[in-house]
Order: structure tokens, then C-alpha cells, then sequence
């Protein structure tokens, strides 16, 4: 019977114990790109949301009319939602044949979450109406009686005005927090969360007409 | 191939191969991971210097408006910040902590007066001693502003209006009274957009218009109107020119109130009326002739051929030289001048004034309020000529401009600004009057009974006919639009 030659067990153990090292180096790796590719990916997501939020933010508040919100001068007094009189012309829209002269715009993160909330209203005394101003209508008109400033007063009861919300969308998520402060030229501060990743964008805005 | 696979080390050579194989895809993932950090890094330190640097932006934008040395600096000479526009740039630069490791730093340079370019560098410091960097560029202007806020018909008294009365009025531009409008006794009144004034009616006081009488109008802005809406009066889009916007629901919008642009007649620089009158004169370049040839007075020829700075005897003697039916012409229309008259001017007795350029008076200037002069008698006439874009054109007065009732024979032409620093009245003017560039008093009276008064708005006639430019188009005066324009943006790293 011919003998067959074959590897010794040694040689079999050192073979596999390198075999195996190199599979798990390499196993490792990949998964470390994966995670890092996650993470960019976090990260790119963050920083969008953070850019579409001040973008939109620094074009109305660019434009606006008046300061709702009274701000303080410092960091560490901000507020963390800003309303403003809307200094665009809401024409054409669906509110052009509202009547109103005042369109204030009121952005906030809603208690429990982490979006930012972009408020469209308008001030009334009386009680809001929305029958005619349903949000999938092209026109919205007729929520209540007559449109005023913010801050108009009258002698009759109600005596102060209340606001009648007539958009109320999301503009951006993964927001954990939101400050505004100063006066003419606002600093706006956000920070932005998405698992362990944070962005935190400051930058400032001159109101035009403020 | 199985033959292979019998040779002694095959094994050890295979084995090489997928360990080589497995190796540089270790190697690919690790730098792959590598790649993903410092994009993942360089995106978010990216985002974050790039508000930073807007800010700087915004930061400079607003110390443009309300900082005192970089608004005065940016349009203007100052002694106190050691800066002059028109003969060197300017630079001045802030620094800003937005947050506790970074710096943005905005700097401008002036190239020319009202114009210049803003960079904002931000930096944020990282781990390991690096930065990161952003630079965002802005150039920045502001435009000449209107000298009459875009009307061709202005009146700048706090206490004086605009009357019309039974009157046909066609205006190009706006219509600006710093106070009251009246619009009385079938007048007919019509403005249209050109492209600086929208074809509004602009009332600082209050819009009175009778019953009987029409207007058609882009808009009518006052104290006691806001027609068609406030939209249109625009207090919602340049609340800067309205006043009391808050009261926009209540019908309320007038426009802010402007004074009467100033106009240097006598003062002592190169550029009022009389020095450059003067000049001219020394330079031999004025020239008055009567009817084509040289004007003749008592059989020798007049004093006053030759002057550009004359008094109001002077200046008479000329005009009855020309004769009855006859013109005087002042400059030409290859050298058109500044005539300074040190006195009141009165035309009458069927005299035609020519005017190249511009005629100015310290006294009141009298069109046609009298038919006879002396034997003389006839209607009167004045045509204002510009000759070139360069030429400084119109009628002014340090006090009253009257037209009167035997003010033309055929169609007044002015083609420059009608300026009194006191009331311009014009009293049915039996032709048709037509003035391109603009009418601006501290009172205006319209009467034109049948015939129509046309005023086309030109700024830049405008700005020539006041002095605020001079004959090689430099700006003398300039008056800067609030308005700080962001021409063009760039970002580099």
C-alpha cells in the first residue's frame, strides 16, 4: 500500500490561525467603513437640514417688517422660537383674497419632538374660522371678520387680539435646539442631532426692515 | 492544469495569493473609512464656517447703514475718520466671536465712492492645531438716489401745495407735494410709470381732488389716502419712504417729507452757477446773438454779446436788441453755456428766447406776464435746449418762476429742470408746455385752462439742470440711495 504524504497538524493549526486573522482583520475593516459611511451619511443629513433651516430662516428674516418676539442681547438669555411680520407680499397665493394686511411668521420646535415648525398666522379678534381655508384648498379666505397687528387693542371685549393659524409645516428635522438673540442684526444659533452625531450652526442675519 | 497543482509549494504560492487579495481589501476599507471621517468632518466644519462668514457679511451690511465711520467713509470724505471716497479707497475690517474657538473677520475696500467689496474670513480652530477656513466675497453699491424721489413734478414747501386748477396735467414719473394736493375745478389730472418714478401721487399732507375733476394714477398716497391699497402706495415693500405704515389699515400712507434740493447759485465753489458761469466767461466761450447775428445796442454791439455773468440791465439790453419778433439766443448748440443774471429776468413784448444750456437768475423770472414792452408787443417765448448729455439745461431762480397768459405762440419746449427756490406758476399758457427733466419748486400753481402741461421725468437731466453734475459728468453732490445693493457673491476656501 503506497503511503500518501499530507500536512502535519501543525502546519494545519498555523494555516488556519493566519487564515482566520487575516478574515477577521478584513471583516473588521469593513465593517468599520460601513459605520464610517453611516456616519457621513448622519452627518450630511444634519448639516442639509441645518443649511435648508437657515436658508429659510435668513431669507424671511432678511425681509421682515417687525419683531414679535422680544429678543434679549446675549447668548445666554436666548429665546428659542422668533415670530416676525412676514415682509414678503403673499401674492400670488392662496391668501390673496383673505384681505389681511399682516402676515406673521412664527418658527419653534414643538414640544416632544425635534423638527422645526414654520407657523404662517394672521391676528384677529374674534374666533378663528377655517370652512373656507381647509390646507388642501387652493384659496383660503374668510377666517375670521377682520385681519389686525399683533399688538391692536380695542375697548370691547376681547380686548386683545389672538393668532389663527393658517399653515403649520416642517421645514427640518433632527433640531435640538434653537436660539435667537440681538436686535437689528439677529444671531441665530441651531443644533442639530441624528444618533450620535450634532451640528451646532450659528450665524447671524441683517432685517432690513427691522 | 492538474499538473500544477502536483508541484511542490503550490500551496504555499495560493496561499500567498488570497492572503495578497485579503490584504488589499483591508487596506481598501481602511482608507475607504479614512475618506467617509474627513468628508463626514470637512462637510460639518464646512457648513459651520460658511454661517460663520455669513454673518460676517450681514455684520458689515449693517455697519454699512448704521455704523458712523463705515457710512460715512463708504459714500463720503471725513476728516474725523481720515477717509476721502473720491481720492482713496477705504478700508476698515471687524472681528466677531460667534462661537468660543472660532473668528470671523470682515473686512471692506472701497473701490469708488458707494462701492465696494466685503470679505468675511472665518475660522474655526480643530484638533491637532488645524483650521478650518472660509471666505465669502461681496461687492456692494449703492446707486444714485433720485433727486426727487422719482417725480417730475416736485414741490418741497412744508407748508406750501401743489394747485391745480381747472387744468389739463399729463405727467411721465410721480408727483410730489411735501404737503397738500389740491385738485380743483375740472382738472385733469393723469401720471404714468417711467423707470424711476411708478406714476404715483404722492402727498405728504392730505389728496384733495374736487368732483368734477379726474385723475388717473398708478396710486395716490397720503395722509388722507391710500388708494388703490397700501400694496400699491408700496408702504408694505419700501417702508423706508412711507411714514406711519402702522397706520396703513386705517387708510393712512403718506410718503416721508423731502425738502427742495439744494442748488449752489452764488457761493464761492468751482461749482455753484456763478463761478461757472464766470469761468466759462473767462474762457471766452460765451456767446449771445439776436437774431442769428450780433446783438446791437444804440449802434454799437451790446456789452452783454460776449458774458455769461450779467446783470439784469445787461441782460434786458439784449433782449429788446433782439426785437420785436425777434430771438435771442444764449450759447450754442455746439457750445451751450450757464448764463448767470444777477437780477430779475422778464420777457415780454413778443420776444423768442433760445436757451442752450442753462439760465439762471437771482431774482424772479418773468415768462409772458406782459404782452407790451415799451412800442413792443406780442406773445412771448422761451425753448430750453440740451444740447449734448452733458449739458447743464433749465431755467432756475433763487426766487418765483411766473409764466403768464402771453407765455408762448407755439410750443414751450424746456429740455432741462425749472427750478425756483419760491413759487413756479404757470397761468394759461395758451400752448401746449412740455418740460423733460422735471419742474421742482417750493410751491407749484397750475392753471392751464385748455391746453395740456406734459412733464416727462430724466434724473440724469435732473441731477445736470441742478449743478449736481459737472460738464464731464463727475457727480458734484451725489445723494446715495439708502438701498445697499448686494451685487455679486463668491465663496472660496
Amino acid at each position: 500500500m503506497k503511503t500518501q504524504r499530507a500536512f502535519t497538524l501543525t502546519e494545519m493549526i498555523v494555516a488556519i490561525t493566519i487564515f482566520v486573522l487575516i478574515v477577521v482583520a478584513v471583516f473588521s475593516a469593513h465593517t468599520l467603513s460601513q459605520r464610517a459611511y453611516r456616519e457621513g451619511e448622519r452627518a450630511a443629513e444634519i448639516s442639509q437640514n441645518g443649511r435648508v433651516i437657515l436658508e429659510r430662516m435668513a431669507r424671511e428674516i432678511r425681509q421682515a417688517k417687525e419683531l414679535v418676539t422680544n429678543l434679549s442681547y446675549s447668548e445666554t438669555e436666548a429665546t428659542s422660537s422668533l415670530e416676525f411680520e412676514d415682509g414678503h407680499i403673499p401674492i400670488p397665493s392662496r391668501y390673496q383674497d383673505l384681505g389681511s394686511e399682516y402676515y406673521y411668521i412664527r418658527y419653534h420646535i414643538p414640544a416632544g419632538t425635534q423638527d422645526l415648525e414654520r407657523q404662517y398666522r394672521v391676528y384677529c379678534f374674534d374666533s378663528c374660522d377655517f370652512t373656507n381655508c381647509q390646507p388642501q384648498s387652493a384659496t383660503c379666505t374668510n377666517v375670521c371678520s377682520s385681519y389686525h397687528r399683533w399688538n391692536a387693542t380695542q375697548e370691547t371685549t376681547p380686548t386683545s387680539t389672538h393668532p389663527c393659524v393658517l399653515e403649520d409645516k416642517i421645514i427640518g428635522e433632527y433640531l435640538t435646539g434653537l436660539g435667537f438673540w440681538g436686535s437689528s442684526v439677529i444671531s441665530v444659533s441651531t443644533t442639530l442631532e441624528k444618533e450620535d452625531k450634532s451640528l451646532n450652526l450659528k450665524t447671524k442675519v441683517y432685517g432690513r426692515n427691522l | 492544469m492538474a499538473e500544477i497543482f502536483k508541484n511542490k509549494g503550490t500551496a504555499l504560492v495560493i496561499a500567498f495569493l488570497i492572503m495578497g487579495v485579503l490584504m488589499i481589501l483591508g487596506v481598501y476599507f481602511l482608507s475607504f473609512t479614512l475618506t467617509e471621517f474627513r468628508i463626514a468632518k470637512s462637510q460639518t466644519v464646512g457648513t459651520q464656517t460658511y454661517y460663520l462668514a455669513e454673518a460676517g457679511i450681514n455684520e458689515a451690511i449693517w455697519k454699512l447703514k448704521y455704523d458712523d465711520e463705515w457710512s460715512t467713509c463708504f459714500t463720503t470724505s471725513s476728516v474725523a475718520y481720515n477717509c476721502d471716497c473720491t481720492t482713496a479707497t477705504w478700508t476698515a475690517s471687524s472681528i466677531i466671536n460667534l462661537t468660543p474657538n472660532s473668528t470671523t473677520t470682515t473686512a471692506i475696500i472701497s473701490s469708488e465712492c458707494a462701492r465696494g467689496e466685503i470679505t468675511a474670513t472665518s475660522t474655526i480652530g480643530l484638533a491637532g492645531g488645524k483650521t478650518a477656513q472660509r471666505v465669502v466675497k461681496t461687492t456692494v453699491y449703492k446707486s444714485l438716489a433720485s433727486p426727487t424721489a422719482g417725480a417730475a413734478v416736485f414741490s418741497g414747501g412744508a407748508s406750501e401745495n401743489i394747485d391745480i386748477k381747472a387744468s389739463k396735467i399729463l405727467v411721465y414719473g410721480n408727483l410730489f407735494s411735501n404737503n397738500h394736493i389740491n385738485i380743483k375745478y375740472l382738472s385733469q389730472v393723469e401720471a404714468y410709470a417711467t423707470s424711476t418714478g411708478e406714476g404715483k401721487i404722492l402727498a405728504e399732507g392730505n389728496y384733495i381732488k374736487s368732483d368734477y375733476s379726474t385723475v388717473i394714477a398708478y396710486a395716490i398716497c397720503a395722509k388722507n389716502k391710500c388708494w388703490p391699497s397700501t400694496t400699491t402706495c408700496s408702504c408694505v415693500t419700501n417702508p423706508e419712504d412711507f411714514q406711519e405704515c402702522s397706520e396703513v389699515g386705517a387708510g393712512r400712507c403718506p410718503p416721508k417729507g423731502l425738502a427742495t434740493p439744494i442748488v449752489d447759485f452764488d457761493s464761492d465753489s468751482q461749482y455753484s452757477f456763478k463761478e461757472r458761469a464766470s469761468s466759462t466767461e473767462a474762457a471766452h466761450q460765451c456767446s449771445n446773438t439776436c437774431n442769428g447775428g450780433t446783438c446791437w445796442c444804440d449802434g454799437e454791439p451790446c456789452w452783454g454779446n460776449n458774458k455769461c455773468l450779467l446783470d439784469d440791465d445787461d441782460f434786458e439790453d439784449l433782449l429788446w436788441a433782439a426785437g420785436q419778433g425777434g430771438t435771442l439766443t444764449l450759447g450754442s448748440t455746439s457750445t451751450p453755456t450757464i448764463v448767470y443774471v444777477t437780477g430779475p429776468i422778464e420777457l415780454r413784448g413778443g420776444r423768442h428766447l433760445v436757451v442752450n444750456g442753462a439760465l439762471v437768475a437771482e431774482d424772479n423770472i418773468k415768462i409772458g406776464a406782459r404782452y407790451k414792452w415799451k412800442g413792443d408787443k406780442g406773445f412771448s417765448q422761451i425753448t430750453v435746449n440740451r444740447p449734448t448729455e452733458t449739458t447743464v439745461s433749465g431755467l432756475l431762480t433763487k426766487r418765483k418762476i411766473d409764466f403768464g397768459l402771453y407765455s408762448s405762440f407755439t410750443t414751450t419746449t424746456i429740455t432741462g429742470v425749472v427750478y425756483a427756490n419760491d413759487e413756479i406758476s404757470l397761468v394759461s399758457m395758451p400752448k401746449y408746455f412740455r418740460v423733460r427733466g422735471g419742474i421742482i419748486g417750493r410751491k407749484l400753481s397750475f392753471t392751464s385752462v385748455l391746453k395740456w402741461f406734459e412733464f416727462i421725468l430724466d434724473d440724469t437731466i435732473i441731477r445736470y439742470g441742478l449743478g449736481w453734475k459737472d460738464e464731464l459728468g463727475h457727480d458734484i453732490t451725489p445723494t446715495y440711495s439708502p438701498i445697499i445693493t448686494i451685487e455679486h457673491w463668491e465663496e472660496t476656501y
